[in-house]
């Protein structure tokens, strides 16, 4: 009995001894290097890459550091810049992501590849299409530019993950970053991509493809300013697709002297705005083969068939 | 060394020379020779357990004043046993190791000349502590009264409470060197009979050097010796032992031992008290779910610091997180091993304030909280963050103080595996933990219940306590309602 | 309360859990998979069903021996790719040993039925808990429009098909224990169909987030729960990888039993625990089995573990059935 105690004893301090050899790979927190954001851009032919890292001499978590490098490909970039650190890489943190201002499908399904395999383990990434900034300019404003995404991000309530952006087989759907509010690029697959500015459209847009549920724009001549939470619904008739926005809580001012501050008229003014922008979107996209508010799809699950070319409406109503 | 079992003699001399040779040299063992009628006899007892002033009230006073009516010893026992007034014991000490127990117990013994038996009269007088309030479990409502150490007290503690016929209470002599006794006590129409036989089976095969505290049958009790879990729960409350023993649980009295084992024991008891059951349901129920939230955190808490820290910083929010940084950076050990350091020193002053006379133990709580708390964290030793959450689980574990054992024990286990391994390590913790909880089968019942399964006995008294009314429509009792 | 029967339904439902988790995703679309669902139950089935009435008929040393070897390989794959999906997640930091370690030590305590039955449902409780909040965290993030509308094809069909045909040994496991242990006469049935509908159910999930790019996602439901944020903290996906690992700890304990049984192995009379030394040879087997086929292709080594449990109940039956047809009086023990 006593002799099989000894063994256990034994036994329990060898196993804790392996315990404690073959584990305690953790890593101090100060010895990795907390990147946020990562900032890709693509000039002189070259890839670069800029990451925003967490300042770990400092108890301020909005205090930032910058690493850059560049290469041939994006992965080269991003390992460039990783070498230039003394840490080791940590992407659980990273929430932001932007692509280079040309980015199109082929090269966002490499990026979101390269960002499967490298950033884990990775919360949610939000993607933005950058505006034509140069690393320089980006290694000086990439802390600013991160608080400002996150604040245009929370303001307009965008949802742009990365596991959203593939979700369809030849096309996506992105935010661009813009000095004032966000724009709209869509991509698809062998055309060039389509970049919406105009907040109208844009937000329009971001709305109709689920990355968005909320309005706040001013009309591009500057005449009325609108805020309002929106859903959409989409109803597949035999003729044609009608989609309808719901606008909640909405909030309409005149910003000149030419439109009444009238409810109505606002309303009236803000639907054909709205319409005409749609017309647009929708003429646009089907000229380069695209569909990103699934049109097709309702179409083919409540009438049977795809009817991509079945024309169609924006309803807009208010709740 | 077992003492060889002689009768008595028919000689009284021999008797008394026996006696003379076993205690002739213990101060308080005192002899008297008398006559009683023409037989000569003897008196033999301990002063200190047993009262010669009861001895003359029992019964010689009454042999004075009646005369005896035969010249032969066994006649007179019989006369004794039988006939007379005097309250002696049922049945006559015929060997040696009888009349030291007997002796031994307090009572007093006439020996009679002539005679190969012995008279026993109870005339203990034992000093004893009296019936004070329970130190440990403390308790708001209900009785406010604890066990003492005198098994005889702690019996009518608890008959006292549980008048029923079918309370027993037996009595048995531990297969220890100074056979200590125990009782055990159950209600006969309650609890399942083959659990009262395995138990008493179990305990009468004990053995034992030396038996002080019904602890000491715990780990005889339990099925798997690796699991650490507790095989019985304790109470020095006869309120809560009496209210076990209406659940057909046995309840265990050792002789000196002011606290009670009951068996079987399941892990949701360790989360009740008595209190539960006098404040309202609501509240009961809210401080239930708080107590198993406080094991939680006492077991993993510091665990899931250190893993969240080493391995899986992305788990922190991001303020948290640069604080702790900085906090980390400051001190010069391993994360794991700082945690490990100040939980043992944690325990250190808790087991020093514990165990130290009561009139120093607050300077050494004050000096450990001092070195811990101040010079520790001022010296760069420790970090304020690891220092808090070792103190919020040794605070949280003492919300469920049956469970500190394995509150301590548990925490070290998660603490090394999360700090060797991350998230996985803290992944084995946990099933290595639940695995012990599920494989605990005291005396085949399941250890979770009525938690797991889950059902309504769970929500009825379980993880919350329902309102009296519900709870007096089906009280549950050990092995009656299977079926829930 | 009282442990008389302890059933084990739990505990292979728990496997089979573990086996979608871990690596049965991504194989095939909803649509396609929901078109061969009933065919894949019933195939699956009807294994274990026949395997169930002619293992009794065909055991001998050989079979029994190629049995525990199945089910080795099945435990070294499951740790395999619980290790694969920790260097995916946290790289550089959790070895193969370490794994190994961490979900092989707690069944040192899992060595009693009664104990794998009641942890298997305290950890089904946990995972199908853990499953709602996953659910519940991303439903804002799952989209209709996800779901992919391609015509089906017939080769998407037959993937669906195959993968709903993987024969899992927790179909044939019940085969080996007294009735006591399982639940009812259509255990293996249940068990089918449980799986088959999980499956499904979690393919469902991973289109309706994925989208198109389902096939591409590596660990794809890692990467679905690691967007929830229901709690304090930022993400989930530490809870789901800590209930799976917990998980694979009863899934082997599972094994280990069986293992036991197939070895008639020596098991204590007082409380029928298996032997510690027996436990002993079988992580050491197991760390052995991981150690050599760390470096192998995970995707080939679970098809060949497939064949071969396709092979091994057909040889059963083939067996058993001839052993039926001759008269063969089966041995009473099991």
């Amino acid at each position: 009995m006593a002799d099989r105690i000894c063994r256990a004893k034994k036994s329990l301090i060898l196993a804790v001894a392996v315990l404690l050899l073959t584990g305690c790979a953790g890593r101090p927190l100060i010895e990795r290097e907390i990147v946020r954001a990562i900032f890709f851009a693509r000039e002189d032919g070259k890839e670069h890459a800029v990451l925003l890292l967490q300042n770990q001499e400092s108890e301020d978590s909005s205090d930032y550091e910058v690493a850059s490098g560049e290469g041939d490909s994006a992965a080269q970039a991003l390992a460039d810049a990783a070498e230039s650190l003394d840490g080791v890489m940590f992407y659980g943190l990273t929430d932001l992501v932007t692509l280079p201002a040309d980015c199109d499908w082929e090269q966002l399904q490499e990026f979101a590849s390269l960002l499967y395999e490298t950033a884990q383990p990775s919360p949610e990434i939000t993607l933005f299409v950058m505006d034509s900034r140069t690393r320089d300019n980006l290694e000086q404003t990439a802390g600013d530019l991160y608080d400002e995404m996150q604040a245009v991000e929370k303001k307009y309530r965008i949802s742009c993950g990365l596991e959203s952006v593939l979700s369809q087989a030849n096309q996506a759907i992105l935010p661009c970053w813009q000095e004032t509010g966000y724009g709209i690029a869509v991509l698809r697959a062998g055309a060039p991509p389509l970049r919406y500015v105009e907040p109208v459209r844009a937000q329009l847009a971001a709305v109709l493809c689920g990355q968005s549920r909320k309005l706040e724009f001013v009309f591009s001549d500057g005449s009325i300013s609108c805020t309002a939470g929106a859903t959409v619904l989409f109803h597949a008739l035999r003729d044609r697709t009608q989609v309808i926005l719901r606008l909640q809580d909405a909030s309409l001012s005149s910003l000149t002297q030419d439109i009444p501050n009238e409810e109505q008229t606002l309303r009236r003014l803000l639907s054909a705005e709205l319409e005409d922008a749609f017309a647009q979107l929708c003429a646009d996209t089907r000229a380069i083969g695209a569909d990103p508010f699934r049109l097709g799809f309702w179409q083919a699950c409540l009438q049977g068939a795809p009817g991509n070319d079945l024309p169609a409406e924006l309803v807009v109503e208010y709740a | 060394m077992e003492l060889q079992k002689q009768k008595l003699s028919t000689s009284l001399q021999e008797n008394l020379a026996y006696l003379q040779q076993m205690f002739g040299s213990s101060s308080d063992f005192y002899t008297k020779q008398l006559t009683l009628g023409q037989i000569p006899c003897a008196i033999a007892l301990f002063t200190g357990i047993s009262s010669p002033e009861k001895l003359w009230v029992m019964a010689l006073d009454a042999l004075e004043r009646c005369p005896v009516p035969t010249n032969d010893g066994t006649q007179l026992l019989s006369y004794l046993l039988t006939r007379s007034v005097i309250p002696a014991e049922n049945s006559p000490v015929k060997d040696t190791t009888d009349l030291i127990e007997k002796l031994a117990n307090g009572m007093s013994v006439l020996l009679i000349d002539g005679c190969p038996a012995a008279l026993a009269v109870s005339t203990q007088e034992m000093p004893q502590r009296s019936i004070s309030q329970p130190n440990g479990e403390g308790d708001i409502r209900g009785s406010q009264e604890a066990f003492t150490e005198l098994l005889r007290n702690n019996i009518s503690l608890l008959r006292r409470q549980f008048r029923t016929g079918s309370f027993v209470a037996e009595v048995h002599a531990a297969q220890t060197h100074a056979k200590t006794e125990y009782c055990l006590c159950y209600d006969r129409k309650l609890a399942p009979p083959e659990m009262i036989d395995t138990l008493r089976r179990r305990l009468q095969e004990v053995q034992i050097p030396v038996l002080l505290d019904s602890a000491y049958f715990a780990s005889f009790l339990k099925q798997d010796k690796l699991n650490l879990f507790p095989a019985a729960a304790y109470t020095e409350r006869p309120a809560t032992a009496c209210a076990r023993l209406c659940e057909g649980k046995a309840v265990i009295l050792v002789s000196g031992s002011p606290y009670a084992m009951v068996v079987p024991s399941f892990f949701s008891e360790h989360f009740e008290s008595l209190d539960d059951y006098s404040s309202g349901a609501v509240f009961a129920g809210m401080i239930r779910i708080l107590k198993y939230i406080a094991f939680l955190l006492s077991v993993f808490g510091p665990g899931l610091y250190v893993m969240a820290v080493e391995f899986a910083p992305e788990t922190i929010p991001i303020k948290l997180l640069a604080k702790l940084a900085q906090a980390e950076a400051s001190t010069p050990l391993p994360l794991m091993l700082e945690m490990l350091g100040v939980t043992l020193l944690l325990e250190i002053v808790r087991e020093a304030g514990l165990r130290a006379p009561q009139s120093i133990s607050h300077t050494v709580s004050l000096v450990g909280a001092l070195i811990l708390g101040e010079t520790a964290v001022s010296a760069g030793i420790v970090s304020i963050p690891v220092l808090t959450m070792a103190a919020a689980a040794t605070v949280a574990t003492l919300a469920v103080p049956s469970l500190y054992e394995q509150s301590i024990l548990f925490r070290f286990i998660v603490i090394v595996l999360a700090g060797a391994f991350g998230l996985p390590g803290l992944a084995g913790g946990a099933v290595i933990i639940l695995a012990m909880a599920c494989g605990t089968e005291p005396f085949g019942y399941d250890y979770l219940f009525p938690l797991m399964p889950l059902g309504r006995a769970s929500w009825r008294d379980g993880i919350v306590r329902a309102i009296w009314t519900r709870l007096a429509e089906k009280g549950y009792v050990v092995g009656k309602d299977e079926t829930r | 309360m009282k442990r008389d029967n302890p059933s084990l339904y739990g505990a292979l439902q728990l496997g089979l859990l573990v086996n979608v988790l871990l690596r049965a995703q991504t194989l095939f679309w909803t649509r396609e998979g929901l078109a061969t669902l009933l065919s894949g139950i019933l195939v699956t089935a009807a294994v274990g069903l026949v395997f169930a009435r002619t293992w009794p008929l065909a055991q001998c040393l050989a079979l029994r021996c190629g049995f525990i070897a199945l089910l080795l390989a099945g435990s070294g794959l499951d740790i395999l790719s619980l290790w694969q999906l920790y260097s995916a997640v946290y790289p550089d930091v959790v070895n193969l040993f370490g794994i190994c370690l961490t979900v092989l030590i707690p069944v040192a305590y899992l060595r009693r039925v009664s104990a794998i039955a009641q942890t298997a449902n305290v950890v089904l409780g946990l995972l199908l808990v853990a499953c709602v909040i996953l659910v519940l965290s991303v439903a804002e993030r799952l989209r209709i429009c996800n779901l992919q509308m391609a015509a089906m094809g017939e080769a998407d069909c037959l993937d669906a098909m195959r993968a709903q045909c993987t024969l899992y040994p927790e179909l044939l496991l019940p085969a080996l224990w007294p009735d006591h242990e399982k639940r009812g006469t259509h255990t293996v049935l249940r068990l089918a169909a449980f799986g088959a509908v999980f499956n499904i159910g979690v393919h469902l999930l991973l289109e309706l987030f994925f989208g198109a790019a389902m096939p591409d996602a590596r660990n794809p439901l890692h990467q679905a729960a690691r967007c929830g944020a229901l709690s304090v903290f930022d993400r989930l996906e530490w809870l789901q990888l800590i209930v799976w690992t917990m998980a694979v700890s009863v899934k082997l304990a599972l094994h280990l039993y069986a293992v036991t049984r197939l070895a008639d192995a020596p098991r204590t009379t007082e409380n029928s625990l298996t032997a510690m030394p027996f436990f002993a040879g079988y992580a050491a087997v197991l760390l052995f089995l991981c150690a050599v086929a760390r470096n192998w292709d995970f995707a080939v080594m679970s098809q060949w573990r497939n064949v071969a449990a396709w092979g091994f109940a057909a040889a059963v039956a083939g067996i058993g059935g001839i052993r039926w047809l001759t008269g063969f009086a089966a041995p009473k023990k099991a």
